[in-house]
């Protein structure tokens, strides 16, 4: 740390001191203002709790409830029946996550978070969705953000955001313990437990895993030999939080996840993939005569090792650290507008002595602002915005035949503005109108700036694959009209979303696209391969009545066109034409009478097409697969034994006992068996 | 619909002209929702917002239901809240018990929290003046109790909830929130 550093780090002690001798009041208390309001509060919109209903933001909640009644084990089975989302699922425990077209694998345009915490990987830009180390047992909801996010989040948030919340230690006590067993080898159990002082301190801790085995892919080749075995994940969270006075916060959080797992490979090959992560986090807030004061500080450890099939078995293994700091004071002036006033700092490393000849490490600074005017009781404006500085510090030398300097490294330096101005309307109590408009930037991942390996191939031939310091950030745009009305006599809300969305400087990474041979020298590189723009629209409907009947059916539209300066399959595996479903329809109808629940959901999407690769010509050939369109139904039948034990059923793909869904394995119907107690 | 007339300065009242006179416009067309008597979800509401002062409020809280029996809807109001909370209602940390006050004995009765009635009008000031003396939060259903500055906090559960704070009659009532409620309710 420099003289600087530790400068900065002596000052925001002494402010954050200064600012808890004048606090007055609590924290944001996510469950006592979900019971006053009635609906769930946000505050992944800008930083500022709100209403989720009245958030200047296309946002969609997902309950706790919706959680439980879905069945799922695990977060984008949760996700896929969430219209405007696109779930790929490629593994038992792979899937890839999209928002607002460009679907991909290792889809770097979607920021997730836990508990505010990034969890979303530098090295490729991508989230490994089965080592997140969060229990569903453990969730209060789910935020899912569809637009760019960045003047709130920073980089990568371009066209959207999921925020996983957590309960919270301080206020919810969650005891539970799950265990489940089904087709298919699969073992799963899970173990949330709070120890608290209600309103004084609190420590939740959960543990948990599931063992399952690998789909059976009867199509595949022998290529994909990786799918076969099983998928399997353990981790644990321990997240303590304490109120040193009646008016300050404490958080103290520590993560641990090990995964292994059949996936898609960022060059569409199937590979064997371990991942290992691990997180400490710090925060401090005060409520203070100068408003709503937070810190945060968090640094992640992930490791990454894959076992690609390449003509013999590649293991390549690579490790990012990230470390970020964070401090914001949201504030009121006057009755009518407020304030958020924010700044971050972010340390990011990636390191490999093979693919990165060392280490790249960057570093991140940036300013943020939020103003929210509340112009009549009806009507509201709010401004974000955020300016990011990335510089990137190389020391490691490059490799031979790579073609930048280490100096060309060294002098990278990114200055990325983003925005989010939103206007809310309310003329009565059943409609909302939103008009909204947003830039948010994708940064080229650490594989894309600063990857630099030597691969011999034979014939004295070597393979380069390297970084590009002269990349451009991504920057999506999106221009969105809302409009929600509450619909009383059938006890519904219909939200309808219209969107146009530009996407400049789209990004590949570094080992994706074919090089050029000057001999003896093979090269790749990452490139911005061009532009594109996304028009769509979203229609839920959503509902329930007081006798435990609920319902939803959602239509969403999804049109890409890319232009892009690059060529298409066998080339190159972009198609982001075809690569989202045009349209999808979700539906779910649910019911819970005497002691059962039962809730049926399903999905419908039109075709796309993905690509798998194979080895041939001296190099890759990307081969597009149409998917056909389908239809996935999961469903679930619960028996509240005792109001403390629940038994339940569910099960997943029931209308066919396999369904192709991607370019991985046919997904498999499975059963599960569980049994939930809560003490 | 209550609409808040807000004054003008420079460039940014012109934008508000603007843009009031725009969806106003628009507004027009739309239906207005009417409004709701006090209901148990308010009391709920109400109760909740007990848990947003500087000092939270716990156990038992004595809330103190001004009325005056010569006003119909004022009185039906007490006897209606009185009935909700019957022997003490429990919410959250919270337990409630009602304690009706005749508006002629407002300053010889001590309770933690006042809750004003509807229908009081211009009598309802010696509320605002006795919360202001002895330094009690009042809570109505009543928005135009506190926008004219009786009441400093207003609640409404029909068809949504919502909330409004005078700023001015809280701070003369020693009242002060957390900042994350105010950043939920409207401020007047």
């Amino acid at each position: 740390m420099t003289l600087k550093q530790r400068l900065g780090l002596a000052s925001a002690t002494v402010l954050c001191m200064a600012l808890a001798h004048q606090a007055r009041a609590q924290n944001v208390d996510y469950g006592a203002l979900e019971q006053m309001f009635g609906q769930p509060v946000t505050t992944s919109a800008t930083g500022s709790p709100q209403l989720a209903s009245q958030a200047p933001a296309d946002m969609q909640i997902i309950t706790a409830d919706d959680i439980r009644r879905s069945g799922a084990t695990d977060i984008p089975g949760v996700l896929k029946f969430t219209a405007g989302i696109d779930v790929r699922t490629y593994g038992t425990q792979d899937s890839e996550v999209a928002i607002g077209g460009f679907s991909q694998v290792y889809n770097p345009r979607l920021l997730v978070l836990v508990n505010g915490r990034q969890v979303y990987n530098d090295s490729y830009g991508f989230t490994v969705w089965n080592a997140l180390p969060v229990q569903l047992s453990d969730i209060r909801q789910i935020e899912v953000v569809q637009g760019p996010a960045s003047a709130l989040f920073g980089f990568n948030a371009a066209s959207g955001v999921i925020n996983i919340i957590t309960y919270d230690p301080l206020t919810d006590k969650t005891d539970t313990l799950n265990v489940g067993i089904g087709s298919d080898g699969t073992y799963l159990g899970s173990l949330v437990a709070t120890a608290q002082k209600a309103g004084k301190a609190g420590v939740t801790v959960q543990l948990g895993g599931i063992r399952a085995n690998e789909y059976s892919g009867d199509s595949l080749p022998a290529l994909n030999a990786p799918y076969q075995g099983n998928a399997d994940n353990e981790n644990y969270a321990i997240d303590g939080r304490a109120k040193p006075s009646a008016h300050t916060e404490i958080t103290l959080e520590v993560t641990h996840s090990d995964s292994s797992e059949s996936s898609q490979s960022i060059i569409y090959i199937p590979t064997s993939y371990r991942f290992r992560t691990q997180s400490f986090k710090a925060g401090f807030s005060a409520d203070t005569a100068w408003g709503l004061f937070n810190v945060l500080g968090y640094l992640n450890k992930d490791q990454g090792t894959s076992s690609l099939p390449l003509g013999g078995t590649v293991d390549q293994s690579s490790w990012n650290q990230v470390g970020v700091v964070q401090a914001n004071d949201l504030f009121k002036i006057g009755t009518e507008n407020a304030f958020r006033i924010g700044v971050e700092y972010r340390t990011n490393r990636e390191w490999d002595p093979a693919d990165f000849n060392g280490s790249s490490d960057y570093q991140d600074y940036a300013i943020s602002g939020m103003w929210n005017w509340q112009i009549t009781p009806q009507l509201s404006l709010t401004n974000a915005g955020r300016i990011d500085r990335l510089v990137v510090h190389r020391t490691s030398p490059v490799v031979p035949g790579t073609p930048y300097t280490q100096a060309d490294y060294a002098r990278t330096q990114l200055t990325a503005p983003s925005f989010n101005v939103g206007l809310v309307w309310e003329p009565t109590s059943n409609d909302t109108f939103r008009a909204l408009v947003g830039r948010g930037v994708q940064a080229p991942s650490q594989d894309e700036l600063g990857l630099d390996v030597a691969h011999p191939v034979g014939g004295g031939i070597t393979q380069i694959t390297a970084g590009n310091p002269f990349l451009q950030p991504s920057v999506t745009v999106n221009y969105e009209i809302d409009y929600d009305r509450v619909l009383a006599p059938i006890e519904s809300t219909l939200s309808t979303a219209f969107y146009y969305s530009t996407v400049q400087d789209l990004l590949t990474a570094s080992s994706v696209l074919p090089g050029t041979f000057t001999y003896p020298y093979y090269v790749q590189e990452a490139q911005n391969i061009g532009n594109g723009q996304v028009y769509g629209t979203k229609l839920v409907l959503k509902g329930s009545d007081a006798s435990g009947v609920r319902w939803n059916i959602g239509y969403t539209l999804t049109a890409v066109r890319a232009h892009l300066n690059i060529a298409g399959p066998p080339t190159t595996p972009y198609d982001f034409n075809n690569a989202t479903p045009s349209s999808a329809i979700v539906f779910g109808i649910g019911d819970s009478w005497n002691k059962f629940e039962v809730d049926l959901q399903g999905k419908w999407q039109s075709r796309y097409t993905d690509v798998s690769a194979a080895i041939g010509g001296g190099g890759l050939i990307y081969e597009p697969k149409v998917i056909s369109n389908f239809v996935t139904i999961d469903a679930r039948v619960a028996y509240n034994v005792t109001p403390h034990l629940v038994l339940a059923v569910s099960g997943s793909q029931l209308q066919s006992s396999q369904t192709i869904v991607s370019a991985g394995p046919e997904v498999d119907r499975r059963v599960l068996f569980t049994g939930t107690y809560n003490f | 619909m209550e609409r808040t007339v807000w004054p003008s300065a420079g460039i940014g009242g012109i934008v508000r002209k603007f843009l009031v006179s725009l969806f106003g416009v628009v507004a027009i067309f739309i239906p207005v929702a009417s409004h709701a008597q006090v209901t148990a979800k308010d009391i709920q509401v109400a109760a909740r917002v007990l848990n947003f002062t500087a000092t939270p409020f716990t156990g038992t809280v004595k809330l103190g239901i001004v009325y005056d029996p010569s006003v119909a809807a004022s009185a039906a109001d007490e006897q209606a809240l009185t009935g909700l909370l019957g022997s003490g209602l429990t919410v959250g940390s919270i337990n409630l018990v009602a304690v009706p006050v005749p508006i002629g004995k407002l300053s010889s009765t001590p309770v933690d929290v006042l809750f004003l009635t509807s229908g009081l009008g211009a009598a309802g000031a010696a509320v605002g003046t006795q919360a202001a003396s002895a330094k009690t939060l009042c809570i109505t259903t009543d928005l135009s109790a506190t926008q004219a500055g009786n009441c400093a906090v207003s609640v409404q559960s029909d068809p949504k909830v919502q909330i409004t704070v005078n700023k001015a009659t809280a701070s003369a009532s020693g009242v002060s929130f957390a900042s994350a409620f105010l950043m939920m309710v409207t401020e007047i």
